[in-house]
Protein backbone atom coordinates (compact mmCIF):
# COMPACT_ATOMS: atom_id res chain seq x y z
CA UNK A 1 0.00 0.00 0.00
CA UNK A 2 2.80 2.43 0.88
CA UNK A 3 4.48 1.57 -2.38
CA UNK A 4 1.27 2.24 -4.22
CA UNK A 5 1.05 5.77 -2.84
CA UNK A 6 4.67 6.45 -3.59
CA UNK A 7 4.25 5.18 -7.13
CA UNK A 8 1.08 7.19 -7.54
CA UNK A 9 2.82 10.36 -6.41
CA UNK A 10 5.84 9.75 -8.57
CA UNK A 11 3.64 8.91 -11.58
CA UNK A 12 1.64 12.08 -11.15
CA UNK A 13 4.81 14.17 -10.77
CA UNK A 14 6.31 12.62 -13.88
CA UNK A 15 3.00 13.10 -15.67
CA UNK A 16 2.93 16.78 -14.72
CA UNK A 17 6.25 17.32 -16.48
CA UNK A 18 4.98 15.53 -19.60
CA UNK A 19 1.78 17.52 -19.38
CA UNK A 20 3.59 20.85 -19.18
CA UNK A 21 5.70 20.10 -22.23
CA UNK A 22 2.55 18.83 -23.99
CA UNK A 23 0.83 22.13 -23.24
CA UNK A 24 3.60 23.78 -25.23
CA UNK A 25 2.89 21.55 -28.22
CA UNK A 26 -0.80 22.42 -28.05
CA UNK A 27 -0.26 26.17 -27.56
CA UNK A 28 1.86 26.43 -30.67
CA UNK A 29 -0.39 24.12 -32.63
CA UNK A 30 -3.50 26.11 -31.77
CA UNK A 31 -1.94 29.39 -32.81
CA UNK A 32 -0.14 28.25 -35.96
CA UNK A 33 -1.18 24.68 -36.84
CA UNK A 34 2.51 23.86 -36.64
CA UNK A 35 3.85 20.99 -34.57
CA UNK A 36 7.06 22.03 -32.87
CA UNK A 37 9.21 18.95 -32.46
CA UNK A 38 11.89 20.95 -30.67
CA UNK A 39 9.58 21.43 -27.69
CA UNK A 40 11.45 18.87 -25.56
CA UNK A 41 14.79 20.38 -26.55
CA UNK A 42 13.60 23.79 -25.44
CA UNK A 43 12.94 22.20 -22.06
CA UNK A 44 16.47 20.75 -22.10
CA UNK A 45 18.04 24.11 -22.88
CA UNK A 46 16.03 25.77 -20.12
CA UNK A 47 17.24 23.15 -17.66
CA UNK A 48 20.89 23.63 -18.68
CA UNK A 49 20.66 27.40 -18.37
CA UNK A 50 19.28 26.98 -14.87
CA UNK A 51 22.09 24.56 -14.04
CA UNK A 52 24.70 27.03 -15.24
CA UNK A 53 23.21 29.93 -13.30
CA UNK A 54 23.07 27.91 -10.08
CA UNK A 55 26.11 25.62 -10.24
CA UNK A 56 28.58 27.83 -12.07
CA UNK A 57 27.48 31.38 -11.37
CA UNK A 58 26.21 30.48 -7.88
CA UNK A 59 23.01 32.43 -8.21
CA UNK A 60 20.21 32.14 -5.75
CA UNK A 61 17.81 29.32 -6.78
CA UNK A 62 14.71 31.47 -7.16
CA UNK A 63 16.49 34.25 -9.03
CA UNK A 64 18.02 31.67 -11.37
CA UNK A 65 14.61 30.11 -12.02
CA UNK A 66 13.00 33.44 -12.85
CA UNK A 67 15.83 34.53 -15.14
CA UNK A 68 15.96 31.15 -16.92
CA UNK A 69 12.23 31.29 -17.61
CA UNK A 70 12.56 34.82 -18.95
CA UNK A 71 15.56 34.03 -21.13
CA UNK A 72 13.85 30.98 -22.60
CA UNK A 73 10.69 32.96 -23.25
CA UNK A 74 12.82 35.32 -25.33
CA UNK A 75 14.44 32.31 -26.98
CA UNK A 76 10.97 31.11 -28.02
CA UNK A 77 10.22 34.57 -29.42
CA UNK A 78 13.49 34.56 -31.35
CA UNK A 79 12.88 31.10 -32.82
CA UNK A 80 9.51 32.23 -34.09
CA UNK A 81 10.75 35.55 -35.37
CA UNK A 82 13.88 34.32 -37.09
CA UNK A 83 12.88 30.89 -38.36
CA UNK A 84 9.27 29.85 -38.09
CA UNK A 85 7.72 33.09 -39.30
CA UNK A 86 9.41 32.49 -42.62
CA UNK A 87 7.70 29.12 -42.84
CA UNK A 88 4.16 30.50 -42.85
CA UNK A 89 2.39 29.14 -45.88
CA UNK A 90 4.91 26.33 -46.41
CA UNK A 91 3.75 22.73 -46.29
CA UNK A 92 3.28 21.21 -42.82
CA UNK A 93 5.95 18.68 -43.72
CA UNK A 94 8.52 21.40 -44.39
CA UNK A 95 7.67 23.08 -41.09
CA UNK A 96 8.02 19.75 -39.32
CA UNK A 97 11.47 19.23 -40.80
CA UNK A 98 12.53 22.69 -39.68
CA UNK A 99 11.48 22.07 -36.09
CA UNK A 100 13.18 18.66 -36.11
CA UNK A 101 16.29 20.39 -37.45
CA UNK A 102 16.13 23.00 -34.71
CA UNK A 103 16.04 20.18 -32.18
CA UNK A 104 19.14 18.56 -33.69
CA UNK A 105 21.06 21.80 -33.60
CA UNK A 106 20.03 22.51 -30.02
CA UNK A 107 21.15 19.04 -28.86
CA UNK A 108 24.53 19.25 -30.51
CA UNK A 109 25.16 22.79 -29.31
CA UNK A 110 24.17 21.76 -25.80
CA UNK A 111 26.57 18.81 -26.09
CA UNK A 112 29.39 21.15 -27.07
CA UNK A 113 28.73 23.58 -24.25
CA UNK A 114 27.76 21.30 -21.37
CA UNK A 115 29.16 17.92 -22.45
CA UNK A 116 27.30 14.64 -22.28
CA UNK A 117 27.52 13.79 -18.60
CA UNK A 118 24.21 14.02 -16.77
CA UNK A 119 24.01 17.11 -14.57
CA UNK A 120 21.69 18.29 -11.92
CA UNK A 121 21.26 21.03 -9.35
CA UNK A 122 20.86 21.22 -5.64
CA UNK A 123 17.52 22.83 -4.90
CA UNK A 124 16.32 24.13 -1.56
CA UNK A 125 14.25 20.95 -1.31
CA UNK A 126 16.66 18.31 -2.60
CA UNK A 127 16.58 15.03 -0.65
CA UNK A 128 13.87 16.18 1.68
CA UNK A 129 10.72 14.22 2.21
CA UNK A 130 7.46 14.07 4.09
CA UNK A 131 6.73 11.03 6.14
CA UNK A 132 3.19 9.82 6.76
CA UNK A 133 3.53 6.67 8.83
CA UNK A 134 5.29 4.23 6.57
CA UNK A 135 4.80 6.36 3.47
CA UNK A 136 7.75 8.50 2.47
CA UNK A 137 6.86 11.23 0.00
CA UNK A 138 9.80 13.00 -1.64
CA UNK A 139 9.25 16.75 -1.57
CA UNK A 140 10.59 17.02 -5.11
CA UNK A 141 7.48 15.15 -6.33
CA UNK A 142 5.17 17.31 -4.26
CA UNK A 143 6.82 20.49 -5.54
CA UNK A 144 6.31 19.40 -9.14
CA UNK A 145 2.64 18.75 -8.54
CA UNK A 146 1.98 21.96 -6.60
CA UNK A 147 3.87 24.07 -9.12
CA UNK A 148 1.97 22.46 -11.98
CA UNK A 149 -1.39 23.09 -10.33
CA UNK A 150 -0.46 26.74 -9.77
CA UNK A 151 0.83 27.15 -13.31
CA UNK A 152 -2.23 25.53 -14.86
CA UNK A 153 -4.52 27.74 -12.79
CA UNK A 154 -2.65 30.85 -13.89
CA UNK A 155 -2.81 29.72 -17.50
CA UNK A 156 -6.53 29.09 -17.17
CA UNK A 157 -7.14 32.53 -15.65
CA UNK A 158 -5.05 34.13 -18.37
CA UNK A 159 -7.03 32.55 -21.20
CA UNK A 160 -10.38 32.98 -19.53
CA UNK A 161 -10.21 36.52 -18.24
CA UNK A 162 -7.48 38.66 -19.79
CA UNK A 163 -8.14 40.54 -22.99
CA UNK A 164 -5.05 39.16 -24.70
CA UNK A 165 -5.81 35.63 -23.49
CA UNK A 166 -9.30 35.80 -25.00
CA UNK A 167 -7.80 37.25 -28.17
CA UNK A 168 -5.47 34.23 -28.34
CA UNK A 169 -8.47 31.91 -28.09
CA UNK A 170 -10.30 33.94 -30.72
CA UNK A 171 -7.35 33.69 -33.07
CA UNK A 172 -7.19 29.93 -32.78
CA UNK A 173 -10.94 29.69 -33.44
CA UNK A 174 -11.05 31.96 -36.46
CA UNK A 175 -7.88 33.62 -37.63
CA UNK A 176 -9.56 35.63 -40.37
CA UNK A 177 -12.10 37.15 -38.01
CA UNK A 178 -9.36 37.83 -35.48
CA UNK A 179 -7.59 39.82 -38.14
CA UNK A 180 -10.75 41.75 -38.91
CA UNK A 181 -11.32 42.86 -35.32
CA UNK A 182 -7.77 44.16 -35.19
CA UNK A 183 -5.95 41.39 -33.35
CA UNK A 184 -2.39 41.15 -34.61
CA UNK A 185 -2.07 37.48 -35.44
CA UNK A 186 1.70 37.89 -35.57
CA UNK A 187 1.70 38.96 -31.94
CA UNK A 188 -0.54 36.11 -30.91
CA UNK A 189 1.77 33.63 -32.60
CA UNK A 190 4.84 35.20 -31.00
CA UNK A 191 3.17 35.11 -27.59
CA UNK A 192 2.31 31.44 -28.06
CA UNK A 193 5.94 30.58 -28.75
CA UNK A 194 7.17 32.59 -25.80
CA UNK A 195 4.61 31.01 -23.50
CA UNK A 196 5.33 27.50 -24.78
CA UNK A 197 9.08 27.96 -24.26
CA UNK A 198 8.62 29.45 -20.79
CA UNK A 199 6.34 26.60 -19.71
CA UNK A 200 8.74 24.00 -21.14
CA UNK A 201 11.52 25.63 -19.12
CA UNK A 202 9.47 25.40 -15.96
CA UNK A 203 8.94 21.72 -16.76
CA UNK A 204 12.70 21.29 -17.13
CA UNK A 205 13.44 23.04 -13.86
CA UNK A 206 10.86 20.91 -12.04
CA UNK A 207 12.29 17.76 -13.59
CA UNK A 208 15.86 18.50 -12.53
CA UNK A 209 15.70 17.23 -8.97
CA UNK A 210 13.93 14.07 -10.19
CA UNK A 211 16.14 13.27 -13.16
CA UNK A 212 19.37 14.79 -14.32
CA UNK A 213 19.78 16.71 -17.55
CA UNK A 214 21.82 15.66 -20.58
CA UNK A 215 21.56 16.91 -24.16
CA UNK A 216 19.23 14.14 -25.30
CA UNK A 217 16.86 14.37 -22.35
CA UNK A 218 14.47 16.55 -24.29
CA UNK A 219 14.27 14.23 -27.26
CA UNK A 220 12.93 11.29 -25.30
CA UNK A 221 10.81 13.38 -23.02
CA UNK A 222 9.53 15.37 -25.98
CA UNK A 223 8.24 12.22 -27.66
CA UNK A 224 6.42 11.21 -24.50
CA UNK A 225 4.96 14.69 -24.16
CA UNK A 226 3.91 14.52 -27.80
CA UNK A 227 2.13 11.26 -26.99
CA UNK A 228 0.49 13.03 -24.06
CA UNK A 229 -0.75 15.79 -26.35
CA UNK A 230 -2.19 13.21 -28.74
CA UNK A 231 -3.89 11.31 -25.93
CA UNK A 232 -5.39 14.64 -24.89
CA UNK A 233 -6.70 15.42 -28.36
CA UNK A 234 -3.99 17.86 -29.49
CA UNK A 235 -6.30 20.81 -29.36
CA UNK A 236 -7.06 21.12 -25.71
CA UNK A 237 -4.83 22.43 -22.93
CA UNK A 238 -6.56 20.50 -20.12
CA UNK A 239 -6.49 17.47 -22.41
CA UNK A 240 -2.71 17.79 -22.75
CA UNK A 241 -2.32 17.90 -18.99
CA UNK A 242 -4.51 14.84 -18.47
CA UNK A 243 -2.72 13.07 -21.31
CA UNK A 244 0.52 13.78 -19.47
CA UNK A 245 -0.83 12.25 -16.28
CA UNK A 246 -2.05 9.15 -18.13
CA UNK A 247 1.38 8.64 -19.68
CA UNK A 248 3.28 9.36 -16.48
CA UNK A 249 1.20 6.96 -14.41
CA UNK A 250 1.28 4.23 -17.07
CA UNK A 251 5.04 4.49 -17.21
CA UNK A 252 5.65 4.38 -13.48
CA UNK A 253 3.25 1.55 -12.80
CA UNK A 254 4.38 -0.67 -15.67
CA UNK A 255 7.95 -0.11 -14.54
CA UNK A 256 7.12 -1.40 -11.09
CA UNK A 257 4.63 -4.15 -11.85
CA UNK A 258 5.62 -5.44 -15.26
CA UNK A 259 9.35 -4.85 -15.72
CA UNK A 260 10.25 -6.89 -12.63
CA UNK A 261 8.02 -9.76 -13.77
CA UNK A 262 9.20 -10.05 -17.36
CA UNK A 263 12.80 -9.18 -16.64
CA UNK A 264 13.23 -6.42 -19.18
CA UNK A 265 12.05 -2.86 -19.55
CA UNK A 266 8.48 -2.65 -20.82
CA UNK A 267 7.90 0.70 -19.20
CA UNK A 268 9.90 2.62 -21.78
CA UNK A 269 7.78 1.11 -24.53
CA UNK A 270 4.51 1.37 -22.64
CA UNK A 271 4.21 5.00 -23.72
CA UNK A 272 4.42 4.07 -27.36
CA UNK A 273 2.04 1.16 -26.95
CA UNK A 274 -0.41 3.53 -25.32
CA UNK A 275 0.07 6.00 -28.14
CA UNK A 276 -0.56 3.33 -30.78
CA UNK A 277 -3.67 2.07 -29.03
CA UNK A 278 -4.88 5.63 -28.77
CA UNK A 279 -4.30 6.35 -32.45
CA UNK A 280 -6.15 3.19 -33.45
CA UNK A 281 -9.04 3.32 -31.01
CA UNK A 282 -9.65 7.04 -30.59
CA UNK A 283 -7.55 8.93 -33.10
CA UNK A 284 -9.02 12.25 -32.05
CA UNK A 285 -7.84 11.80 -28.47
CA UNK A 286 -9.62 11.38 -25.17
CA UNK A 287 -10.73 14.98 -25.14
CA UNK A 288 -11.21 15.62 -28.80
CA UNK A 289 -11.88 19.30 -29.07
CA UNK A 290 -15.12 19.87 -30.91
CA UNK A 291 -13.44 22.64 -32.74
CA UNK A 292 -13.24 22.56 -36.48
CA UNK A 293 -10.52 24.82 -37.76
CA UNK A 294 -11.40 27.45 -40.31
CA UNK A 295 -8.91 27.90 -43.07
CA UNK B 1 -14.13 68.72 -53.96
CA UNK B 2 -12.84 67.11 -50.80
CA UNK B 3 -11.34 63.67 -51.15
CA UNK B 4 -13.88 60.91 -50.47
CA UNK B 5 -13.59 58.89 -47.25
CA UNK B 6 -12.55 55.82 -49.22
CA UNK B 7 -10.99 55.92 -52.65
CA UNK B 8 -10.13 52.68 -54.41
CA UNK B 9 -8.15 53.10 -57.59
CA UNK B 10 -7.84 50.44 -60.20
CA UNK B 11 -7.08 47.53 -57.87
CA UNK B 12 -6.21 44.11 -59.28
CA UNK B 13 -6.08 41.23 -56.80
CA UNK B 14 -5.14 37.64 -57.51
CA UNK B 15 -5.71 34.23 -55.94
CA UNK B 16 -2.45 32.71 -57.07
CA UNK B 17 -2.76 33.00 -60.83
CA UNK B 18 -6.51 33.49 -60.82
CA UNK B 19 -7.67 37.10 -61.00
CA UNK B 20 -10.29 37.87 -58.34
CA UNK B 21 -10.73 41.42 -59.60
CA UNK B 22 -9.23 43.03 -62.69
CA UNK B 23 -9.12 46.75 -62.06
CA UNK B 24 -11.81 48.10 -59.78
CA UNK B 25 -12.17 51.76 -58.87
CA UNK B 26 -14.74 53.12 -56.48
CA UNK B 27 -15.36 55.99 -54.12
CA UNK B 28 -17.30 56.14 -50.89
CA UNK B 29 -18.28 59.62 -49.70
CA UNK B 30 -18.20 60.36 -46.01
CA UNK B 31 -21.58 59.72 -44.39
CA UNK B 32 -23.06 57.79 -47.29
CA UNK B 33 -24.26 54.24 -47.83
CA UNK B 34 -22.78 52.74 -50.98
CA UNK B 35 -23.99 49.44 -52.39
CA UNK B 36 -21.85 47.07 -54.41
CA UNK B 37 -23.90 44.57 -56.37
CA UNK B 38 -23.00 41.69 -58.59
CA UNK B 39 -23.58 38.03 -59.24
CA UNK B 40 -21.73 35.24 -57.48
CA UNK B 41 -18.06 35.31 -58.38
CA UNK B 42 -18.14 38.89 -59.62
CA UNK B 43 -15.38 39.86 -57.21
CA UNK B 44 -17.26 41.68 -54.46
CA UNK B 45 -15.68 39.80 -51.58
CA UNK B 46 -12.25 40.26 -53.11
CA UNK B 47 -12.75 44.03 -53.23
CA UNK B 48 -13.63 44.12 -49.54
CA UNK B 49 -10.72 41.86 -48.62
CA UNK B 50 -8.38 44.14 -50.50
CA UNK B 51 -9.73 47.25 -48.78
CA UNK B 52 -9.38 45.77 -45.30
CA UNK B 53 -5.89 44.42 -45.94
CA UNK B 54 -6.65 40.69 -45.84
CA UNK B 55 -5.39 40.53 -49.45
CA UNK B 56 -2.78 42.64 -51.16
CA UNK B 57 -3.53 44.02 -54.60
CA UNK B 58 -1.08 43.40 -57.41
CA UNK B 59 -1.82 46.85 -58.77
CA UNK B 60 -3.74 49.92 -57.73
CA UNK B 61 -4.23 51.71 -54.45
CA UNK B 62 -6.61 52.07 -51.54
CA UNK B 63 -6.85 55.45 -49.84
CA UNK B 64 -8.73 56.09 -46.61
CA UNK B 65 -9.16 59.64 -45.27
CA UNK B 66 -6.55 60.81 -47.71
CA UNK B 67 -4.01 58.24 -46.49
CA UNK B 68 -2.57 55.47 -48.64
CA UNK B 69 -3.35 52.20 -46.83
CA UNK B 70 -2.62 49.78 -49.66
CA UNK B 71 -1.12 46.52 -48.43
CA UNK B 72 -1.15 47.33 -44.71
CA UNK B 73 -1.82 44.51 -42.25
CA UNK B 74 -5.53 44.12 -41.50
CA UNK B 75 -5.14 44.77 -37.78
CA UNK B 76 -3.58 48.14 -38.54
CA UNK B 77 -6.34 49.03 -40.97
CA UNK B 78 -8.93 48.11 -38.34
CA UNK B 79 -7.23 50.54 -35.98
CA UNK B 80 -7.90 53.34 -38.47
CA UNK B 81 -11.64 52.76 -38.01
CA UNK B 82 -12.58 50.34 -40.76
CA UNK B 83 -14.75 47.50 -39.46
CA UNK B 84 -15.53 44.43 -41.53
CA UNK B 85 -18.57 42.19 -41.29
CA UNK B 86 -17.31 39.27 -43.34
CA UNK B 87 -19.19 36.93 -45.62
CA UNK B 88 -20.55 34.00 -43.63
CA UNK B 89 -20.50 35.88 -40.30
CA UNK B 90 -17.26 34.38 -38.98
CA UNK B 91 -18.04 34.65 -35.29
CA UNK B 92 -15.72 33.07 -32.72
CA UNK B 93 -17.77 29.91 -32.12
CA UNK B 94 -16.43 28.94 -28.69
CA UNK B 95 -16.37 32.39 -27.16
CA UNK B 96 -19.51 33.71 -25.50
CA UNK B 97 -21.63 36.29 -27.29
CA UNK B 98 -20.30 38.89 -24.89
CA UNK B 99 -16.64 37.96 -25.43
CA UNK B 100 -17.23 38.04 -29.19
CA UNK B 101 -18.49 41.59 -28.86
CA UNK B 102 -15.63 42.57 -26.57
CA UNK B 103 -13.18 41.33 -29.17
CA UNK B 104 -14.76 43.83 -31.55
CA UNK B 105 -13.33 46.55 -29.31
CA UNK B 106 -9.94 44.83 -29.02
CA UNK B 107 -8.10 47.82 -30.44
CA UNK B 108 -9.93 50.33 -28.26
CA UNK B 109 -9.51 51.72 -24.81
CA UNK B 110 -10.69 49.33 -22.09
CA UNK B 111 -12.91 51.97 -20.53
CA UNK B 112 -14.95 52.17 -23.75
CA UNK B 113 -15.98 48.52 -23.68
CA UNK B 114 -18.74 48.72 -21.09
CA UNK B 115 -20.60 51.63 -22.70
CA UNK B 116 -20.23 50.11 -26.15
CA UNK B 117 -21.63 46.78 -24.93
CA UNK B 118 -24.72 48.55 -23.57
CA UNK B 119 -25.12 50.37 -26.83
CA UNK B 120 -24.92 47.14 -28.87
CA UNK B 121 -27.37 45.37 -26.56
CA UNK B 122 -29.78 48.25 -27.15
CA UNK B 123 -29.55 47.67 -30.90
CA UNK B 124 -29.79 43.89 -30.50
CA UNK B 125 -31.76 42.88 -27.39
CA UNK B 126 -31.61 39.23 -28.45
CA UNK B 127 -27.85 39.24 -28.08
CA UNK B 128 -28.20 40.48 -24.52
CA UNK B 129 -30.42 37.51 -23.72
CA UNK B 130 -27.73 35.15 -24.95
CA UNK B 131 -24.70 37.05 -23.72
CA UNK B 132 -23.25 34.05 -21.85
CA UNK B 133 -23.95 31.54 -24.61
CA UNK B 134 -21.18 30.35 -26.92
CA UNK B 135 -21.67 32.09 -30.26
CA UNK B 136 -21.64 28.76 -32.11
CA UNK B 137 -25.04 27.97 -30.58
CA UNK B 138 -26.72 31.13 -31.86
CA UNK B 139 -29.08 30.94 -34.83
CA UNK B 140 -27.91 32.19 -38.22
CA UNK B 141 -29.76 35.45 -37.82
CA UNK B 142 -28.40 36.00 -34.33
CA UNK B 143 -24.88 35.28 -35.56
CA UNK B 144 -25.33 37.90 -38.27
CA UNK B 145 -26.49 40.39 -35.64
CA UNK B 146 -23.46 39.42 -33.58
CA UNK B 147 -21.11 39.97 -36.50
CA UNK B 148 -22.62 43.41 -37.07
CA UNK B 149 -22.55 44.20 -33.36
CA UNK B 150 -18.93 43.11 -33.12
CA UNK B 151 -18.03 45.47 -35.96
CA UNK B 152 -19.94 48.33 -34.30
CA UNK B 153 -17.95 47.82 -31.09
CA UNK B 154 -15.10 49.48 -32.94
CA UNK B 155 -17.17 52.65 -33.42
CA UNK B 156 -16.00 52.51 -36.99
CA UNK B 157 -15.78 55.39 -39.37
CA UNK B 158 -16.41 53.01 -42.26
CA UNK B 159 -18.19 49.70 -42.13
CA UNK B 160 -17.74 47.03 -44.79
CA UNK B 161 -20.52 44.46 -44.96
CA UNK B 162 -20.34 41.34 -47.10
CA UNK B 163 -23.79 39.97 -47.93
CA UNK B 164 -25.31 40.39 -44.48
CA UNK B 165 -28.74 39.32 -45.73
CA UNK B 166 -27.57 36.00 -47.13
CA UNK B 167 -29.74 33.12 -45.96
CA UNK B 168 -31.92 35.24 -43.70
CA UNK B 169 -35.70 35.50 -43.62
CA UNK B 170 -37.32 38.62 -45.12
CA UNK B 171 -38.12 39.85 -41.62
CA UNK B 172 -34.47 39.65 -40.59
CA UNK B 173 -33.35 41.23 -43.86
CA UNK B 174 -35.66 44.11 -43.08
CA UNK B 175 -34.29 44.35 -39.54
CA UNK B 176 -30.75 44.53 -40.87
CA UNK B 177 -31.57 47.24 -43.39
CA UNK B 178 -33.20 49.27 -40.60
CA UNK B 179 -30.16 48.90 -38.39
CA UNK B 180 -27.84 49.97 -41.18
CA UNK B 181 -29.96 53.03 -41.87
CA UNK B 182 -29.99 53.90 -38.18
CA UNK B 183 -26.25 53.62 -37.65
CA UNK B 184 -25.68 55.60 -40.81
CA UNK B 185 -28.07 58.42 -39.91
CA UNK B 186 -27.76 58.51 -36.13
CA UNK B 187 -24.16 57.52 -35.58
CA UNK B 188 -22.76 58.83 -38.83
CA UNK B 189 -21.15 55.54 -39.84
CA UNK B 190 -20.31 55.35 -43.53
CA UNK B 191 -21.32 52.02 -45.06
CA UNK B 192 -20.04 50.01 -48.01
CA UNK B 193 -22.61 47.27 -48.46
CA UNK B 194 -22.03 44.24 -50.66
CA UNK B 195 -25.21 42.45 -51.57
CA UNK B 196 -26.82 40.04 -53.95
CA UNK B 197 -30.14 41.23 -52.60
CA UNK B 198 -30.18 44.32 -54.82
CA UNK B 199 -33.65 45.30 -53.75
CA UNK B 200 -32.67 45.78 -50.13
CA UNK B 201 -29.31 47.32 -50.91
CA UNK B 202 -30.58 49.91 -53.40
CA UNK B 203 -33.40 50.84 -51.06
CA UNK B 204 -31.06 52.05 -48.36
CA UNK B 205 -28.01 53.07 -50.41
CA UNK B 206 -27.31 56.49 -51.85
CA UNK B 207 -25.00 55.26 -54.55
CA UNK B 208 -24.32 51.92 -56.17
CA UNK B 209 -21.70 50.04 -58.16
CA UNK B 210 -22.33 46.96 -60.21
CA UNK B 211 -19.54 44.47 -60.57
CA UNK B 212 -19.25 41.78 -63.17
CA UNK B 213 -16.37 39.49 -63.89
CA UNK B 214 -13.94 41.47 -61.76
CA UNK B 215 -14.80 44.89 -63.16
CA UNK B 216 -17.18 47.73 -62.42
CA UNK B 217 -19.74 47.70 -65.23
CA UNK B 218 -22.09 50.38 -63.95
CA UNK B 219 -22.12 53.09 -61.33
CA UNK B 220 -24.80 55.57 -60.48
CA UNK B 221 -27.05 56.93 -57.76
CA UNK B 222 -29.25 54.16 -56.43
CA UNK B 223 -32.40 55.91 -57.63
CA UNK B 224 -31.15 55.87 -61.19
CA UNK B 225 -29.75 52.34 -60.92
CA UNK B 226 -33.14 51.14 -59.75
CA UNK B 227 -34.69 52.60 -62.90
CA UNK B 228 -32.14 51.12 -65.29
CA UNK B 229 -33.58 48.32 -67.40
CA UNK B 230 -30.57 46.04 -67.01
CA UNK B 231 -30.58 46.33 -63.26
CA UNK B 232 -34.30 45.75 -63.14
CA UNK B 233 -33.96 42.62 -65.22
CA UNK B 234 -30.92 41.10 -63.60
CA UNK B 235 -31.03 42.13 -60.00
CA UNK B 236 -34.54 43.17 -59.20
CA UNK B 237 -36.22 40.34 -61.12
CA UNK B 238 -38.66 42.67 -62.89
CA UNK B 239 -38.73 40.73 -66.14
CA UNK B 240 -37.85 37.14 -66.96
CA UNK B 241 -36.99 36.92 -70.64
CA UNK B 242 -33.74 35.08 -70.00
CA UNK B 243 -32.05 34.73 -73.39
CA UNK B 244 -32.75 38.23 -74.60
CA UNK B 245 -31.65 39.72 -71.34
CA UNK B 246 -28.36 37.88 -71.49
CA UNK B 247 -27.70 39.26 -74.97
CA UNK B 248 -28.33 42.79 -73.87
CA UNK B 249 -25.96 42.40 -70.96
CA UNK B 250 -23.26 41.05 -73.24
CA UNK B 251 -23.66 43.96 -75.61
CA UNK B 252 -23.32 46.34 -72.79
CA UNK B 253 -20.13 44.67 -71.65
CA UNK B 254 -18.57 44.62 -75.10
CA UNK B 255 -18.92 48.29 -75.67
CA UNK B 256 -17.36 49.07 -72.36
N1 LIG C 1 -9.93 31.22 -52.55
C1 LIG C 1 -10.00 31.40 -53.88
N2 LIG C 1 -9.16 30.75 -54.70
C2 LIG C 1 -9.22 30.93 -56.04
N3 LIG C 1 -10.08 31.74 -56.63
C3 LIG C 1 -10.94 32.42 -55.88
C4 LIG C 1 -10.95 32.28 -54.45
N4 LIG C 1 -11.91 33.07 -53.96
C5 LIG C 1 -12.48 33.67 -55.00
N5 LIG C 1 -11.91 33.28 -56.17
C6 LIG C 1 -12.26 33.73 -57.52
O1 LIG C 1 -12.25 35.13 -57.54
C7 LIG C 1 -13.39 35.63 -58.21
C8 LIG C 1 -14.11 36.61 -57.34
O2 LIG C 1 -14.58 35.96 -56.18
P1 LIG C 1 -15.33 36.70 -55.01
O3 LIG C 1 -14.65 37.98 -54.73
O4 LIG C 1 -15.49 35.75 -53.89
O5 LIG C 1 -16.76 36.98 -55.68
P2 LIG C 1 -18.12 37.41 -55.00
O6 LIG C 1 -17.86 37.80 -53.58
O7 LIG C 1 -18.60 38.55 -55.83
O8 LIG C 1 -19.04 36.25 -55.09
C9 LIG C 1 -14.23 34.42 -58.58
O9 LIG C 1 -14.08 34.19 -59.95
C10 LIG C 1 -13.68 33.29 -57.80
O10 LIG C 1 -13.69 32.13 -58.58
MG1 LIG D 1 -18.66 36.99 -51.94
Amino acid sequence: METFFQLLLSGIAQGCVYGLVAIGFVLIYKATEMVNFAQGDIMMLGAFITITLINHLHWNYFLAVVIAIGVMGLFGLALERLLLRRMIGESPFAVLMVTIGIGFVMRSVAGMIWGHNPRSIVTPYTDQSFQFGAVVLPIADVVVIVATVVLCSLTFLFFRYTRFGIAMQATSQNQLAANYVGISVKRVVAASWALAAAIATIAGILLLPLKSAYPEVGLILGIKAFAAAIVGGFGSLPGAMIGGLVIGLAEVFTKFWVDAEVGFSVSETSVYILLLIMLIVRPSGLFASLQKKKV
Amino acid sequence: MAEPLLKVQNIETYYGLIAGIRGVSLEVQDGSIVAMLGANGAGKTTVLKTICGAMNPEKGSVRFRGQDITGRDPDRITRLGIAHVPEGREVFPFLTTEDNLKMGAFTRNRSAVKTELDRIFEHFPELKEHRKLAAGYLSGGQQQMLAIGRALMLRPKLMLLDEPSLGLSPILVHAISEILTTINQVEGVTVLLVEQNAQMALEIAHFGYILDNGRVVMEDSSTRLTQTTDVQEFYLGKKASGARAKRRWKQRKTWR
